[in-house]
């Protein structure tokens, strides 16, 4: 996620950002109806086990030499969420991670019951002080 | 999903074309700016649905991707073991499983004559019908080994 001056994540609508793309977004994370309630469709903020398992534009270059495909930008930093135990279940009791079809170690964070967007993003930049940096070595 | 299937998916080759652009900028500088956000965005999309599998392969067409920036080194001695991994890499491109065959070049690049390794990448990724990131690859080659150019 995109860094920012106290070194937590920034929080926001913008790809990268603590938070999701909502609609008009073309890159919306989440589908939201007609009442303003987020779907439970399985779409939420992107997240993976491990720092090993993301995607290479995701890592940002400056760790290339542990992780030789990064292209992502020097601006990312990779957090991991506290202590929790990455699978199928409640992150807090407002949020869940619920795996991606096809894999065990990338998922979204979505909502735990259907809630209207704002509280769906306000309760995801609540966690923003659950997030530490955890990159690796880059020797 | 087999890994020969991966560049049969669209969203995966599109995944490649983009990250192939986005070297582009990294190699001209320009990568930390709006062009280079737009372009991450795009794969962000494309690749909601990714496999584990598609993934690893696509941080190693990445690391692939910074040969053409990066100073070719020496060849050392091919072991026994690199002699049949590259055997074994003809093997899966022709049977189309372009992620093993670039994978087992991967493994043993350090015992492949640069040149030969990107002409080899370029062959692959031709097969594989991303015409554009082969054309690259045999340029590098090349450039590499000018008296292997082809004429065109």
């Amino acid at each position: 996620m995109k860094r920012d001056l106290d070194g937590m994540p920034i929080v926001g609508t913008q790809s990268k950002e603590l938070g999701v793309r909502v609609p008009p977004n073309d890159h919306a994370d989440v589908d939201v109806g007609y009442d303003g309630l987020v779907k439970l469709d399985g779409g939420g903020m992107s997240v993976a086990s491990h720092w090993s398992y993301l995607k290479p534009h995701l890592v940002p270059k400056r760790l290339k030499s542990t992780f030789s495909g990064a292209a992502g930008a020097d601006s990312l930093s990779i957090y991991r969420f506290g202590d929790v135990a990455f699978g199928a279940a409640a992150v807090n009791e407002h949020l869940d991670l619920s795996l991606k079809p096809g894999s065990s170690q990338h998922g979204n964070i979505v909502p735990a019951v259907s809630m209207p967007i704002q509280d769906f993003l306000g309760y995801l930049a609540g966690t923003r002080n659950e997030w530490i940096i955890e990159e690796p070595s880059n020797a | 999903m087999p890994n020969r299937m991966f560049f049969d998916q669209a969203d995966y080759c599109e995944y490649v074309r983009l990250l192939a652009r986005l070297h582009d900028l990294i190699a001209d500088g320009d990568d930390e700016g709006a062009e280079g956000e737009r372009l991450r965005d795009e794969m962000d999309s494309c690749s909601e649905h990714f496999s584990d599998e598609e993934i690893a392969s696509l941080n190693g067409i990445s690391a692939d991707l910074y040969s053409f920036i990066e100073p070719a080194a020496m060849p050392r001695a091919k072991t026994r073991q690199a002699q049949q991994d590259l055997l074994q890499a003809m093997l899966a491109a022709q049977s189309r499983d372009y992620v093993k065959a670039l994978d087992l070049l991967r493994r043993n690049q350090a015992m492949i004559e640069p040149s030969l390794l990107s002409y080899m990448r370029g062959q692959i990724f031709a097969d594989a019908g991303l015409e554009v990131l082969a054309h690259r690859f045999f340029e590098h080659a090349s450039m590499l080994e000018p008296s292997n150019a082809m004429s065109s």
